[in-house]
């Protein structure tokens, strides 16, 4: 329906038009700005000349960034890490909800309970930490990828979407003789393709992003994740600090570069993985937060 | 449902049940044995906190303590500072943060033009999907007193360079600040959603009626979303000790401790680097409490108020 604007209204609506336009550049500035940073001369950075594009444009940061071991290996190790969590993620809650998806399953409820009282009382950092150290997960992969693997939050997800699938395809594969394990791979699974591509996005992101349990329970600089190099990149205060004597080096042979456009570089490298799966991630993340919202 | 079965009979038909759907149980044993593991577990090591752990000895050798960590933590002037610091964080937190999504997807659903409408809200999902360190990276770099561009602005109105992030009177404006701008987007989702869910003849009996735009806002769209506006809120109530440890320990200054000191990075601090466990766990264990007490409380008080709870 066409509604007719008062003379109040249509200036109402120019400056609605405007104030969402700021917010919306408010949320994307940043990022460009250090991209620009990223790509411009260290001279133009300090005068404050670069605000939108580069200036004096060149790719030395990103050589530098690029031949740094530490920031390769971290990559690497980021990978690894997004990987194997990821599939302990999906392995973990496809146990958890598949089971609590059947209403029949005696002791549901209880089992439901078991789970969530766990998102709102926790033994605390401490606790944590000791259990990690005497299971011997101080220091190794384990430690980021396995306490974390049963998600209740997209447990639930994953659940309500099971509960929709029609029991009537359920029955026939009874009949047909399979059993509970071979209707999930053969029928629930299958079913569930789009939820599980979201879940992936969700998990896969959360991993990459993820820094707490690498600062707590790595301990070995070669196997640090990204976002711990990160850190330490963006906290260091002169270019020795940034460690890497390919760095140092580089630093010498030309004054175009100064901490500020490789800690930008470096910046926009961690980024970039998630900068690329946005779009095909957010689509999905509208609709997951509302299955959360509705169900959980 | 489990609990209501006849007494004769029960054990059978539970074993029964048991036979049938075996391979059920046994796939639910894999995330249920995980998670007695890492999160029960760790639990039953809060008992700790009531002992004089030593790490050599092992939990069960370690002498009986009684609250004597409780005692030292509450008579200690620095926990209290902690302890202030937390409440106001997150009190300031949610007074800032509350509105934002609100406004935005009030706002955003008076916009006409449904193609810059669903590129506004794209964009405005963007930052929460960068992940905290990059963030704080952004900022230190658009803050920094020599090269970033916010001093460089001040400068052309004859403004000095500010030290944002080394001074601790920024410190609270710039955790809110951010959390705004990472969050408003992604909060404002639900409110969009529950905008859309209003029945549009409302708003086209309103217009008849002769209902301008701010009335239609005010006695429409507002009490369509007021349910989802409390639930949320109550949340963030809940949630209310819940102050991110990432965020703080990455934009904390040795300079800013005095605000930017909350309770978990001081049981990091405590806890971990100083290995004082019994300690840091006693400390915990009272964040983890309090937390509890306020997310029941406030589920409790959305189901009265709202008929919505979280369960």
């Amino acid at each position: 329906m066409y509604y007719k604007k008062s003379t109040g209204e249509k200036i109402f609506s120019i400056f609605n038009m405007f104030f969402l336009c700021l917010f919306g550049i408010v949320c994307l500035y940043p990022m460009i700005y250090i991209l620009a940073v990223s790509f411009s001369g260290s001279l133009a950075v300090m005068e404050g000349r670069v605000w939108l594009y580069p200036i004096d444009f060149h790719l030395k940061a990103y050589e530098i960034v690029f031949s740094n071991d530490n920031i390769l290996r971290s990559y690497l190790n980021t990978i690894l890490y997004t990987f194997i969590g990821t599939a302990f993620n999906l392995i973990a809650i496809t146990c958890a909800a598949y089971p609590l998806s059947k209403k029949r399953l005696r002791g549901r409820s209880g089992f439901s309970l078991y789970f969530v009282f766990t998102i709102l009382f926790s033994g605390g950092m401490v606790p944590n930490f000791l259990l990690i150290q005497s299971l011997g997960f101080y220091d190794t992969l384990w430690a980021v990828t396995v306490p974390g693997a049963v998600s209740v939050f997209y447990m639930i997800i994953l659940r309500t979407n099971f509960e929709q699938i029609p029991s009537a395809l359920e029955e026939a594969a009874i009949i047909d003789g399979m059993n509970d394990l071979r209707i999930l791979f053969k029928i629930f699974i299958p079913l569930s393709l789009p939820i599980y591509a979201a879940l992936i996005l969700f998990f896969a992101v959360g991993h990459w992003n993820s820094f707490f349990d690498a600062f707590i329970y790595l301990q070995t600089k070669d196997k640090y994740p990204l976002q711990v190099i990160l850190k330490e990149i963006v906290t260091a205060n002169t270019l020795n600090d940034l460690g890497a004597g390919a760095v140092g080096q580089s630093a010498m042979e030309t004054t175009e570069l100064v901490g500020e456009n490789l800690k930008c570089a470096t910046i926009i490298v961690v980024m970039l993985p998630i900068m690329m799966v946005y779009p095909f991630v957010q689509k999905y993340f509208v609709k997951g937060m509302m299955i959360g919202a509705v169900k959980g | 449902m489990a609990f209501h079965r006849s007494s004769v009979g029960a054990g059978r038909s539970l074993w029964r049940s048991l036979k049938k759907d075996y391979i059920l149980y046994l796939l639910l044993l894999i995330p249920v044995i995980h998670t007695f593991i890492f999160k029960y577990v760790p639990m039953a090591g809060i008992i700790i906190a009531f002992k004089d752990f030593n790490p050599m000895e092992g939990i069960f050798a370690s002498p009986w303590a009684g609250v004597k960590w409780f005692e030292k933590f509450l008579t200690e002037p620095k926990f209290w500072q902690v302890f202030r610091n937390t409440i106001l964080l997150s009190l300031y937190n949610l007074i800032w943060s509350t509105p934002m999504p609100i406004l935005f997807a009030l706002l955003l659903n008076e916009m006409n033009g449904r193609r810059v409408k669903k590129a506004i809200q794209t964009v405005s999902y963007l930052p929460y999907f960068v992940s905290t360190v990059v963030m704080v990276g952004i900022l230190t770099q658009l803050l920094s007193p020599t090269s970033g561009i916010v001093n460089h602005v001040l400068g052309l109105f004859g403004i000095d360079p500010i030290m944002f992030m080394g001074e601790s009177s920024w410190f609270r404006t710039i955790y809110i600040g951010s959390g705004i701008w990472q969050g408003t987007g992604y909060s404002a989702i639900l409110y969009f959603a529950a905008l859309t869910n209003i029945d549009q003849e409302l708003y086209e009996a309103a217009y008849i009626d002769g209902a301008g735009r701010a009335a239609r806002m005010r006695y429409i769209s507002i009490p369509g979303i007021l349910p989802t506006i409390m639930v949320m809120l109550l949340l963030n109530i809940g949630n209310i000790m819940q102050v991110s440890f990432e965020k703080v320990i990455l934009l904390q200054k040795p300079i800013t401790v005095d605000v930017s000191e909350v309770i978990n990075s001081y049981v990091y601090k405590r806890g971990l680097l100083n290995m004082d466990y019994s300690y840091g766990t006693a400390m915990g264990l009272l964040q983890s409490l309090i937390g509890f007490i306020l997310v029941t409380s406030a589920n409790a008080v959305s189901k009265r108020l709202t008929e919505t709870a979280l369960w």
